[in-house]
C-alpha cells in the first residue's frame, strides 16, 4: 500500500516530506505527553514523599507533645487535666529536624524542603469518676505540618484518667505536738469513738497508731491512763454524740493489769459505764514501759513511760487530763466507722519529715518536748549504741547550724501542712472517714479507675510492665486474682486491685526512684514514687518477705504469716485478720522504716494515665 | 522520463526524519528516566513507610540501634515483607539501601527515628546516590504522670 502511494501520483506531488514531518510531529506530540506525564509523575512521587514526610514530622510533633504533656503535668498542667483548658505546648524538638532531612551521605542528593508544624492541645469532656475526686477526661491534639507544597492536618485524642493512687489506709496517727503548752485539748475535748457498724465494743483495741514520734505516755495520759467516753465530771453528758449521761465511776489505773483489765465503757443502749483502767488496749511486741534512748528519765529521778514510734495500739474512749493537740498522722490500722474527736491535725506529707542525716532522730524528737534535755546526755549517750552526741542531746543553744536547719524543717513540715481539725471538733463533729482512706468503694467502683485490667494479674508483659522482677505500674491495675511472686521492687505509684484473692509472697519494696537530669522536666514529681497499694475485695494472703512502702487494704481477710510490713494496713473488720501464731499482731517494727522516709505519702498521689491507643486519629487532609 | 525524487530531497527527508526520531527519542527517554524516577521515589517513600511503621510497632525500650542494625547502610532485600505486596526485580531493587538512626531526645521517654533511604541514579554517565531522609520521634507512652 505504502509503495503504492509512493507510486502513484500523490507521490509525484512531493507529498513525502509532508508525511515524514506528519509522521514525527506525532511522534513528538506522543513523546511530549509521555514526556510530560512522567514529569507528573515524577513530581506526584516527590508529594507522596513530601506527604509521607509531613506525616511523620506532624507524628513527630504530637509524640513530643504528648511527652511535653507529661513533663509538665505536674507543675502546669495538673489543672488543666483535673478542670479542662487548653495546654501551651512548644515542640522545639519537632521544629529543628530539618538538618535531618538534608544531611546526606556520600555525595547524595536530595531534593529541597521546607516545611512547618504547630499544635493546638486541650483537655475536653472532664467528668468526675466517683466520690473520690478521680476524673475522666480526653485530651485533644490538633497538629498541622506542611512540607514544601504538601499539608497534612492530624487530629487526634486520647482518653485519660486521673486517680489518687494513695493506698488505702488510715492516715491519722497519734503524735504529739512538742509545744504541749500550747495544747488545745482541754479535757475532755480528745477521744476515740470506736463503736462502729461492725460491733467492735468500745474499750478493745480499736485502733492501731503508728507514732511518728516517741510517745509521752504519762504526760498524755495521765497517772490514772483514764480514758473514756464521757466528760470529766460525773453525770455529765456524754461526749459522743446521741450518747447517755454518764454514772459515777472511778478511774483508778493499775499498770499490772494491762491488758488484762481493760476499759470502763459506754454501753451505748445502757448508758453505763465501767471503770477505766487500761488505755492502750493491750501490750504489744513493741511497747516500752520506759524509752531508755530518749531521756528517759525525767530530771533524773522518775521514770517516764515513752513508747517508740512505730505501731501501737490504742483504745476507744476519751482521754481524761490534759491533751497537747493530737496530730493524726498515717499508716494506721482501724476499723471503719472509728472517729476521732478532738484538736485533731491532719498530715498531709510526711515527706518533710527530715531525719535522714541525723543520729538518733528520736532522741532530738524527744529534745523538742523537754526543754532540759540537755539533763539526759549521760543517760542517752551511755545506752546508745553511738555515743556521739546528737542534736537532742543539747541545749538549743548549742545546737550547730545544721542541727537547727533540720529541726526547722521538721518543724515546717510539721506544721504548715497540716490541717486542724479544730472547726470540727468546736461543731461536734467528727473526722469523717472518707477524709482518713483514699476508699473508692466497691469493686466496679474502683474498677472504672482502672487503667488496665487483666483477668489474672500480672497477665501479659505487655499490660503489666514486670521486668528484671520489678514493677512497673500505671494507676490501677484491676483484675480478678493476682499472684505476686519473686518481685523485688516496684517503681511507680499504683495499686493491684482484685476482685478474689491475691496471693504475695515473697519482697516488695519500693524500688530506685526514677531520676532525670534534663531540665526539659520537672523532677519533683517523682517523689510519691513509693507508693503501692494492694487490695483485695476478699483476701489477701501474704507469705513471708518483707512489704515496703506497700498498702494493703483487704475487704474481707487478711492473712499472714511471718509479716513485716513497712506500710499501710487497712481492713474493714478488725476482727478478719489472721496473723498465724501471733495472737495479736505481728506486724514487726523496724526503726529503719521511719528513719528512711518509707512512709507512703497520705496526701492525695495522683496518678494520670494517658492511653497509649487514640480513641480517635484523623487525618483532616489527603 | 518520470519524474522521481532527487538524491538532495531524499537525503533532506532522511536528515529531518532522523533529527525529529532523535528527538523524540529524547522526548521518550527524558520521560522513561523520569518514570524511573518517580518510580525510585515512590519505592523509597514505601521502604521508609515500612520501616517507620516497623519501629512504631516495637516497644519503646527495644527502640534502639541495635535492634534495628541503626546507623549504616543496609541493601534493600527483595521480598522483604514489610514494604508491601509488590516483588521487585533484584536488579531493580539492589540499588536501594537503607539506614536507620535512632537518637535519645529526652532520656526514656522520646526518641527520634531517622529512617534514609538511598538509590543509585544515572547522572551525566555517572552512577550517584540519591537519598531521601524520613525523621519522626516516637514517645513512651506507657510514662505515667502523677504528682
Amino acid at each position: 500500500m505504502f509503495f503504492h502511494i509512493l507510486g502513484g501520483d500523490i507521490m509525484k506531488k512531493g507529498i513525502f516530506l509532508p508525511l515524514v514531518l506528519f509522521f514525527l510531529l506525532v511522534l513528538a506530540m506522543l513523546g511530549i505527553m509521555f514526556n510530560r506525564n512522567s514529569q507528573t509523575e515524577f513530581r506526584q512521587a516527590y508529594y507522596t514523599s513530601d506527604m509521607l514526610r509531613a506525616h511523620m514530622i506532624a507524628e513527630a510533633a504530637l509524640e513530643e507533645a504528648l511527652a511535653e504533656t507529661r513533663a509538665k503535668l505536674n507543675n502546669e498542667f495538673r489543672n488543666k487535666f483535673i478542670n479542662g483548658g487548653k495546654l501551651s505546648i512548644s515542640l522545639k524538638h519537632s521544629k529543628d529536624l530539618k538538618s535531618d532531612v538534608i544531611t546526606l551521605d556520600d555525595g547524595a542528593t536530595t531534593n529541597p524542603i521546607s516545611y512547618s508544624v504547630s499544635v493546638k492541645a486541650e483537655c475536653i469532656n472532664v467528668k468526675s469518676i466517683n466520690d473520690c475526686d478521680d476524673k475522666l477526661g480526653t485530651l485533644v491534639y490538633e497538629i498541622n505540618c506542611s512540607v514544601n507544597k504538601v499539608r497534612r492536618d492530624l487530629k487526634t485524642s486520647y482518653d485519660y484518667k486521673v486517680v489518687d493512687v494513695r493506698p488505702v489506709g488510715n492516715e491519722f496517727c497519734f503524735m504529739v505536738d512538742d509545744s504541749a503548752t500550747e495544747a488545745f485539748n482541754n479535757p475532755p475535748n480528745f477521744f476515740v469513738d470506736a463503736r462502729t457498724s461492725f460491733g467492735i465494743s468500745i474499750g478493745k483495741s480499736a485502733i492501731n497508731i503508728d507514732l511518728h514520734q516517741p510517745y509521752d505516755k504519762i504526760s498524755q495520759w495521765g497517772p490514772s491512763n483514764n480514758l473514756d467516753l464521757h466528760s470529766e465530771g460525773d453525770h455529765e453528758k456524754s461526749l459522743i454524740p446521741g450518747g447517755t449521761e454518764r454514772k459515777k465511776e472511778s478511774h483508778d489505773m493499775d499498770m499490772n493489769t494491762i491488758p488484762g483489765t481493760n476499759k470502763p465503757y459506754e454501753k451505748k443502749e445502757k448508758g453505763t459505764m465501767g471503770d477505766a483502767i487500761a488505755v492502750h488496749g493491750g501490750k504489744t511486741e513493741f511497747e516500752h514501759d520506759s524509752y531508755p534512748e530518749s531521756c528517759g528519765k525525767n530530771n533524773g529521778s522518775t521514770t517516764v513511760n515513752y513508747e517508740d514510734p512505730g505501731i501501737f495500739s490504742f483504745n476507744s474512749g476519751l482521754y481524761k487530763g490534759k491533751s497537747r493537740t493530737h496530730f493524726l498522722g498515717k499508716n494506721c490500722e482501724t476499723a471503719e466507722g472509728v472517729n476521732f474527736y478532738g484538736d485533731i491535725k491532719k498530715i498531709f506529707t510526711i515527706w518533710g519529715y527530715n531525719y535522714e542525716d541525723i543520729q538518733h532522730a528520736n532522741k532530738m524528737m524527744c529534745a523538742k518536748f523537754w526543754s532540759e534535755c540537755a539533763t539526759c546526755i549521760s543517760t542517752c549517750g551511755s545506752v546508745s549504741s553511738d555515743p556521739q552526741p546528737c542534736a537532742a542531746h543539747k541545749n538549743a543553744a548549742d545546737w550547730t547550724r545544721d542541727d537547727k536547719w533540720n529541726v526547722r524543717i521538721i518543724k515546717e513540715r510539721a506544721e504548715l501542712p497540716y490541717e486542724t481539725s479544730e472547726a470540727k471538733i468546736k461543731n461536734k463533729k467528727s473526722v469523717p472517714w472518707n477524709e482518713r482512706i483514699n476508699y473508692k468503694g466497691n469493686f466496679s467502683a474502683i474498677k472504672k479507675t482502672a487503667t488496665r485490667f487483666v483477668e489474672t494479674f500480672p497477665g501479659p508483659l505487655r499490660d503489666t510492665f514486670i521486668a528484671n522482677n520489678n514493677i512497673y505500674l500505671e494507676g490501677n491495675v484491676v483484675c480478678n486474682n493476682a499472684e505476686i511472686k519473686s518481685l523485688n521492687t516496684f517503681r511507680t505509684p499504683g495499686g493491684i486491685v482484685a476482685r478474689d484473692s491475691i496471693n504475695i509472697s515473697g519482697n516488695l519494696k519500693n524500688g530506685t526512684k526514677v531520676s532525670y537530669s534534663d531540665s526539659y522536666f520537672s523532677g519533683d514529681f517523682f517523689k510519691s514514687e513509693n507508693v503501692l497499694s494492694v487490695i483485695s475485695y476478699n483476701t489477701i494472703i501474704n507469705s513471708g518477705g518483707i512489704k515496703k512502702g506497700v498498702g494493703f487494704m483487704a475487704e474481707n481477710l487478711f492473712k499472714s504469716t511471718d509479716m513485716t510490713i513497712q506500710g499501710n494496713l487497712t481492713l474493714k473488720r478488725l476482727d478478719r485478720k489472721n496473723f498465724g501464731n501471733n495472737s495479736n499482731y505481728s506486724l514487726k517494727y523496724d526503726n529503719t522504716f521511719i528513719s528512711k522516709k518509707y512512709l507512703i505519702d497520705s496526701g492525695k498521689s495522683y496518678v494520670i494515665s494517658v492511653s497509649p491507643i487514640p480513641s480517635s486519629y484523623i487525618v483532616l487532609n489527603n | 522520463m518520470k519524474k522521481a525524487f532527487s538524491l538532495a530531497e531524499i537525503m533532506m527527508a532522511v536528515m529531518i526524519f532522523f533529527m525529529g526520531i532523535v528527538g523524540v527519542y529524547y522526548l521518550f527517554s527524558q520521560g522513561s528516566v523520569e518514570l524511573a524516577k518517580s518510580s525510585y521515589v515512590t519505592l523509597a517513600t514505601t521502604i521508609a513507610k515500612g520501616e517507620v511503621d516497623r519501629i512504631k510497632t516495637s516497644e519503646f525500650y527495644l527502640i534502639k540501634n541495635e535492634n534495628f542494625q541503626g546507623g549504616s547502610w543496609d541493601k534493600i532485600k527483595d521480598g522483604d515483607s514489610i514494604y508491601g505486596i509488590i516483588k521487585f526485580p533484584e536488579d531493580y531493587i539492589d540499588r536501594f539501601e537503607k539506614k536507620i538512626e535512632i537518637e535519645d531526645i529526652i532520656d526514656k521517654r522520646l526518641k527520634k527515628v531517622v529512617v534514609s533511604v538511598r538509590w543509585n541514579e544515572i547522572v551525566k554517565g555517572q552512577e550517584k546516590w540519591r537519598q531521601l531522609n524520613f525523621p519522626t520521634f516516637v514517645s513512651n507512652s506507657r510514662v505515667y504522670i502523677y504528682f
